[in-house]
């Protein structure tokens, strides 16, 4: 089964969109970043698809598996 | 001897061997499941296997007192060998009343786990057991206080390597059995560890749960650790198990073996040079900069979903085994987590116990900090882990790969040690940075009032920032021998094969069981 979500690989804040709207990504390309302990993480694509909608906003403050992005 | 005793004998010990009996054993296998005793021969060298305690078991006699049949222990134990060397293993048999521990003849297993110790052989359970039953009360029309005066579970976490495999549900008794090992391993979705299955905790607790979500594997090996490594399949766990021993001496009182090895100590990965971004905000992969320095498909990952923010792996060098500590940056920047500060606490404690050098690549942000962090216990469990590494006589190396910043910074090696001699020998790459704290941050708290005061607040703190970034320049710990020596980063492996030869002429002096077991 597919995943719905992109979630959130640490907790922080998101520091950076990196993936446009209903463009196609590759499973792992990176979707956003999140700021955690003064490190960029990367949260990726858990398979091939689109981000449909944000979640999140950059400066947001996330829980750790929190969703940050729609897939379609 | 008459006929008749040899024949009862026979007759016994053919019983033994069918275990629950037929249909018992058909419904298991329909489970895709292996009884006790395959699983010994499927773990096992061939033929090595030399059962002790066969006809233990219930005797069934008519009213003269003759013997009519006989169900068997639901525990099969006895000397076994993996790659030639002895061990120990006991297996429940749950085709017989569930495997519970009070069939079992208790004094069969725990003489098992005795065994191990007196005789310095590795101990390998194969838990499989539901625990206690009260069936068994009504039998023997009295209750017990629980416990078992002669297992020497504690002891020997100090004296031999134990190994345990979960094989289904194993709850009271048979989860600590499974969870006070050295090492763990559990068989994903028919596997679960519990203090207690559902039915229990819906009646003490009124809550519905099923037995997967209580103590299954995502559970046991990512959330709790109690368990540290997921398997498969049942096979897999048994290669699991014998990879493990591969590391380890058989005893406290002897140093692990060499293995042959045909990967070059020399050899140099250019890779690694550039393993680390320039951008000090992105992460890298730290798996293959592991895999690049150990020997060629030497890493055994001990617990890779559990604090993975520090990634512990048996490894060789040269032939010889050491544990390898590596910090991962995907995984909550690397910092030491209540979680990872468990892990290491557990880890180092295991080298040390068993006399493998330790070879830490560090790259640690610090304590991790935060609310959830506070309340997890983060502190005391770091403390813990600080002191498992004071505590460490074997032989230690690090190198700081990137950060090392704060109380968790300062763990890279023994400062002292538990003689107060140790050296803490430390290497450096280039892309290394430290301090008591990050610059970041720290630039703002120290020069407040100054950058507050300043004409363009944001452009001082900037400059003050640069300022202690050309301070932060390894180069000039180096100088004041802060460091032994920054090295290339494509040297790594040779500088560290070199140290594990100097490393293990000490482990192989006179070792033995340190005073403290695994705690």
């Amino acid at each position: 089964m597919s995943a719905r979500h992109v979630r959130a690989p640490a907790t922080g804040t998101v520091w950076q969109l990196a993936a446009e709207l209903d463009a196609p990504l590759a499973a792992g390309s990176v979707v956003l970043y999140v700021e955690s302990m003064k490190m960029e993480i990367p949260a990726t694509m858990p398979q091939a698809g689109r981000v449909t909608a944000w979640l999140v906003r950059v400066g947001d403050a996330v829980e750790e598996g929190q969703p940050l992005a729609e897939l379609g | 001897m008459d006929d008749e005793a040899l024949q009862e004998l026979h007759e016994r010990r053919a019983a033994a061997l069918r275990l629950g009996g037929d249909a018992a054993v058909a419904a298991w296998h329909a489970q895709g499941r292996l009884t006790a005793r395959e699983r010994i021969d499927a773990f096992a060298d061939r033929d090595s296997f030399q059962e002790l305690g066969r006809i233990a078991g219930a005797g069934r006699y008519d009213a003269q007192g003759r013997y009519q049949g006989f169900t068997p222990s639901n525990s099969v134990m006895g000397r076994a060998a993996v790659d030639g060397r002895p061990l120990m293993v006991v297996a429940d048999d749950f085709t017989i009343r569930g495997g519970s521990s009070e069939a079992a003849v208790a004094e069969k297993w725990i003489y098992a786990e005795r065994m191990a110790l007196d005789f310095r052989m590795p101990l390998v359970r194969f838990v499989d057991s539901a625990g206690g039953s009260v069936k068994l009360l009504a039998k023997a029309g009295r209750t017990k206080l629980p416990g078992y005066p002669l297992w020497p579970s504690t002891a020997l976490m100090g004296a031999v390597p134990v190994a345990s495999v979960a094989f289904g549900a194993c709850a009271g008794l048979g989860a600590i059995r499974a969870v006070a090992a050295h090492f763990s391993v559990m068989v994903r979705d028919q596997a679960q560890v519990f203090a207690a299955g559902p039915p229990v905790v819906k009646q003490g607790l009124g809550v519905d749960v099923d037995k997967e979500a209580l103590g299954g594997t995502e559970l046991c090996t990512r959330l709790s650790g109690a368990i540290l490594n997921a398997a498969a399949d049942e096979r897999d766990a048994l290669a699991q198990v014998r990879r493990f021993l591969s590391y380890l001496p058989s005893h406290a009182w002897e140093a692990p073996a060499r293995a042959s090895v045909d990967d070059d100590p020399q050899r140099r990965d250019e890779a690694l040079n550039h393993a680390i971004p320039a951008n000090r905000r992105r992460i890298y992969a730290a798996r293959p900069i592991a895999v690049s320095i150990a020997d060629r498909d030497s890493l055994f990952e001990l617990a890779p979903d559990f604090g993975a923010s520090l990634r512990t792996f048996l490894a060789r060098l040269d032939g010889h085994a050491v544990g390898l500590m590596l910090n991962d940056p995907a995984v909550a920047g690397g910092a030491l987590t209540r979680a990872a500060a468990q892990k290491m606490e557990r880890f180092v404690d295991l080298c040390d116990s068993f006399h493998l050098p330790v070879v830490h690549l560090v790259d640690q942000p610090g304590v991790m900090i935060g609310p959830d962090a506070e309340r997890a216990g983060t502190l005391l469990a770091a403390a813990r882990a600080g002191a498992a590494i004071e505590q460490a006589s074997v032989p230690w190396v690090s190198v700081v790969l990137r950060r090392a910043y704060g109380v968790g910074g300062s763990m890279l090696g023994p400062w002292s040690g538990p003689t107060g001699t140790a050296l803490n020998h430390r290497f450096a790459w280039p892309s290394a940075r430290w301090g008591s704290i990050p610059i970041e941050g720290g630039v703002a708290a120290a020069h407040r009032r100054e950058i507050e005061a300043a004409a363009d607040p944001q452009a001082r703190r900037l400059e003050l920032e640069a300022y202690y970034e050309q301070l932060g320049s390894p180069f000039r710990s180096a100088e004041a021998f802060g460091v032994v020596d920054i090295i290339e980063p494509a040297e790594t492996r040779a500088l560290l094969c070199r140290w594990v030869r100097d490393a293990v002429r000490l482990t192989q002096l006179q070792p033995a069981p340190k005073r403290r077991t695994q705690r």
